[in-house]
């Protein structure tokens, strides 16, 4: 001990904080406590906060992904809004795109073996949608007189699209009635043949 | 862990995720950062910093870790010192007055009994560096130990070791002078006159 030493010492006397001024102070901490960000650890993240991040990124992910997986399928199966190709043209086993498989069969031979014919669909456009494109396909159908079913395969169109009464499919055309008989069912898509 | 059972170190990992911890750290700490306070800027001015460092605190302790004391008196030390350099440096644009930005000499002089121990310990204070001034008065006054005293500064071991031994030499100097009747023996005379009239 020096008279530095001796110096520093005498000068530290000091009382301690009273009780009040103890109090007050812890008031103003817990108040700043309360208005204080937590910080949440990773593994105790609440419901909201999940959502709100990680889970919500999913989602839009996930939702875009079906939209551009919608997108796809509609180009996929979209088909001209004019009679862009002139004639349609059997193709069995072709790999254009896009392709129209249709169990068609006329009316007249509904009971024998199905048929099955594939177009070519040369200048599809992918702006149209599903509805667009059924209703397309009822207003050929009205415009079909009469089933012209040609044994090489050829089909007519109208106004672009094959005639109406292809489009019937053998899974829509007959039914089991209580007879045991096989009754047509139409399902079609227009008016009924 | 239950707060009131942790160490310091404990505690101020578990800030972040429960900053009502700091509250542990309050009723632990707070008369010794109240006396740290008062020494140097008197009780009055003590009482209202003491949460402001506390305050502090809760948004330092994400770069902050525990003494290897496990004591959290070094941190805590070490935010009492910006926040009373905050306070003097409003106090000194306020008052228009020349001012030690981490001393209140009136407080300092309170606890001395003479008028020549009051001029003999600024004027050997008054020749350190504020760094190395507090550095000495941390160890004196608030009993740190070194790597403590180097906690609370953030300044290495190695640097707290040199500083302080540049900072007792230099002061015990004046100190001899004073005693001998040297050049700086003016500062004591010059001092207890003003304080006088």
């Amino acid at each position: 001990m020096n008279t530095l030493d001796d110096l520093i010492s005498s000068s530290s006397r000091t009382s301690g904080a009273t009780p009040d001024g103890l109090a007050r102070g812890r008031v103003a901490l817990d108040a700043a406590i309360a208005a204080h960000p937590r910080r949440v650890a990773p593994g105790s993240r609440s419901a909201r906060a999940y959502w709100s991040g990680g889970l919500r990124k999913q989602a839009v992910i996930i939702g875009a992904a079906g939209v551009a997986a919608a997108a796809v399928a509609a180009t996929v199966i979209a088909i001209p809004s004019s009679p862009a190709h002139p004639t349609g043209t059997k193709l069995a086993g072709s790999s254009a795109r896009p392709t129209l498989k249709t169990a068609a069969k006329p009316e007249t031979a509904r009971r024998t073996p199905t048929t099955t014919v594939t177009y070519s669909i040369t200048a599809a456009k992918a702006d149209l949608t599903a509805a667009y494109v059924f209703a397309q396909a009822a207003k050929g159908a009205k415009g079909a007189k009469a089933a012209q079913y040609a044994p090489d395969g050829s089909v007519p169109l109208v106004s672009g699209w094959p005639r109406a009464r292809y489009w019937h499919t053998v899974e829509h055309e007959l039914g089991l009635s209580r007879s045991g008989q096989h009754q047509p069912n139409p399902g079609w898509l227009g008016p009924a043949p | 862990m239950t707060g009131s059972q942790a160490s310091d170190a404990e505690l101020i990992a578990g800030l972040p995720r429960k900053p009502e911890l700091m509250g542990v750290l309050y009723e632990r700490h707070a008369p010794a950062v109240f006396r740290y306070l008062a020494r140097r800027a008197g009780r009055p001015v003590a009482e209202d910093l003491l949460s402001e460092v506390f305050i502090a605190a809760l948004s330092a302790f994400p770069r902050v870790e525990a003494h290897d004391s496990g004591s959290a008196l070094p941190w805590l030390y070490g935010i009492g010192l910006n926040v009373l350099r905050r306070h003097f440096r409003q106090q000194q644009l306020t008052r228009s007055v020349t001012r030690d930005f981490a001393m209140d000499w009136d407080a300092v002089d309170d606890r001395l009994d003479a008028w020549a121990e009051r001029g003999r310990l600024r004027a050997a204070l008054a020749v350190l560096t504020d760094s190395d001034r507090e550095l000495l008065l941390l160890v004196g006054w608030e009993g740190l130990s070194q790597a403590e005293a180097a906690t609370a500064l953030g300044i290495s071991h190695g640097a707290t070791r040199v500083r302080l031994h540049r900072a007792r030499k230099r002061a015990l100097s004046v100190l001899e002078k004073l005693e001998h009747g040297g050049p700086d023996a003016h500062v004591t005379t010059l001092y207890a006159k003003e304080q006088a009239s």
